[in-house]
């Protein structure tokens, strides 16, 4: 048997009153608990309130976050502090567009880089377009120290912000290390996602879980690359240094 | 009726029995489930307008669902039951064991830590995919994979009566 049928047959006595579909047509309101959308207008009118409070006390971010010598006790934060509250849509009327379903939007966020999502690839509503300097030798382009939560996609790209024109079988690799910062909650491996942009368009990566990850892109075809991560574990990942080369 | 009451009375009958139970076991709550779905199914009915339909209806009605149950649970009035604190439904004269048995595989689920219990429910009960969970719930796919992983390994039990096969 399968676990729906199951639950079906457990539950079979749980089944939602056709009053409450009467109630909606006609009043246009909840079956009950009205005052309960009240409570929510307080609870979320508290909730504003206290994000710069807390952002101020704790620190938070928002988006993948370079760690400098101004910021560097986020690093050391735990993942609660450093979460923001949930976002206003999820408690709203309106049911939100990902920004991955709205290509005009994913453009206008991501400078161009991103105008569409491979059928099947997942991409996350947070993105951050970071431009990596070029290291002393000039053979390659340094990745900072970053901190990221869960859902977090960060894109790179050069200096000047633009990709890697690669041809068919060149490759591009990407390394970096994880969680080596003296007061680092945890050492163990994390997940992430890397993968590539070509040609505006955001195809699916590959998972990984490392303490040192290392991503070697060989081009499918000529075109323009980036390459992207996205944080796949349930908190923070510190990214301590890396290089793209 | 109009265009928009008769779209919103045939997704109710089509889609509100499996929502209802859907949250019964996120929430915990019987009535609280009934009051999840009340508030999912007037969302939906004010979004009507604007629904594009890029989402198939059942996806985007469980995507409400799950947010308004998300937060349900964020409310400060929300304390998550225990186990034994869940009334139970149906005949008041079955005995606890056979109330026990009636509700084995919904308590197993319920026993489960929030994200591991809204990811089994998304896979096994409304039996999306990987990709369509990680839609509605906003993660990456490896995320979802990951926790589905992780919520089979606390099933056992389940797991050993083939509830989770794949056909």
């Amino acid at each position: 048997m399968k676990l729906r049928e199951q639950i079906d047959m457990e539950l079979k006595e749980q089944t939602p009153s056709e009053e409450i579909l009467r109630e909606i047509l006609q009043n246009g309101k909840p079956r009950r608990f009205p005052e309960r959308r009240l409570l929510l207008c307080a609870v979320l009118a508290a909730a504003l309130v206290a994000v710069p409070v807390s952002a101020h006390m704790f620190g938070s971010i928002t988006e993948t976050t370079p760690i400098t010598d101004e910021n560097r006790e986020l690093a050391d934060q735990p993942d609660i502090a450093l979460a923001q509250v949930a976002p206003a849509d999820e408690t709203g009327f309106e049911e939100p567009t990902l920004l991955m379903d709205d290509p005009e939007k994913l453009a206008e966020v991501t400078g161009g880089i991103i105008q569409k999502v491979n059928e099947g690839a997942f991409l996350p509503d947070t993105i951050t377009v970071l431009s990596l300097s070029s290291n002393t030798d000039g053979t390659g382009w340094v990745i900072p120290e970053l901190l990221t939560l869960n859902g977090f996609t960060t894109v790179f790209t050069k200096e000047n912000g633009s990709g890697w024109y690669l041809k068919k079988g060149e490759t591009l690799q990407m390394q970096y290390q994880i969680g080596t910062a003296a007061k680092e909650d945890s050492q163990s491996p994390k997940g992430m996602e890397i993968g590539y942009i070509c040609d505006h368009i955001f195809y699916s990566g590959n998972f990984m879980k490392e303490q040192n990850f290392s991503y070697t892109l060989t081009a499918p075809e000529d075109g323009t690359y980036y390459l992207y991560n996205i944080n796949c574990c349930s908190g923070k990942i510190h990214i301590t240094g890396g290089d793209i080369h | 009726m109009t265009e928009q009451e008769e779209q919103l009375t045939a997704l109710f009958r089509q889609y509100a029995p499996q929502i209802h139970r859907m949250c019964c076991l996120y929430l915990k709550d019987y009535h609280l489930a009934e009051d999840a779905v009340s508030e999912t199914f007037l969302r939906a009915y004010r979004a009507l307008p604007s629904f594009r339909r890029e989402a198939s209806p059942k996806t985007w009605l469980v995507r409400i669902a799950v947010n308004v149950c998300r937060s349900r649970m964020r409310s400060p009035s929300y304390r998550e039951p225990t186990l034994d604190e869940i009334p139970e439904p149906g005949d008041l004269t079955d005995t606890p064991n056979q109330i026990e048995n009636r509700l084995w595989v919904c308590r197993e689920i319920m026993r489960l830590p929030v994200k591991y219990r809204e990811v089994i429910l998304l896979r096994y009960y409304q039996e999306f995919t990987v990709k369509e969970i990680a839609r509605i719930l906003r993660l990456p796919a490896s995320t979802i994979s990951g926790r589905l992983k992780r919520a089979k390994a606390m099933l056992k039990p389940l797991l050993k009566e083939g509830y989770f096969d794949e056909t």
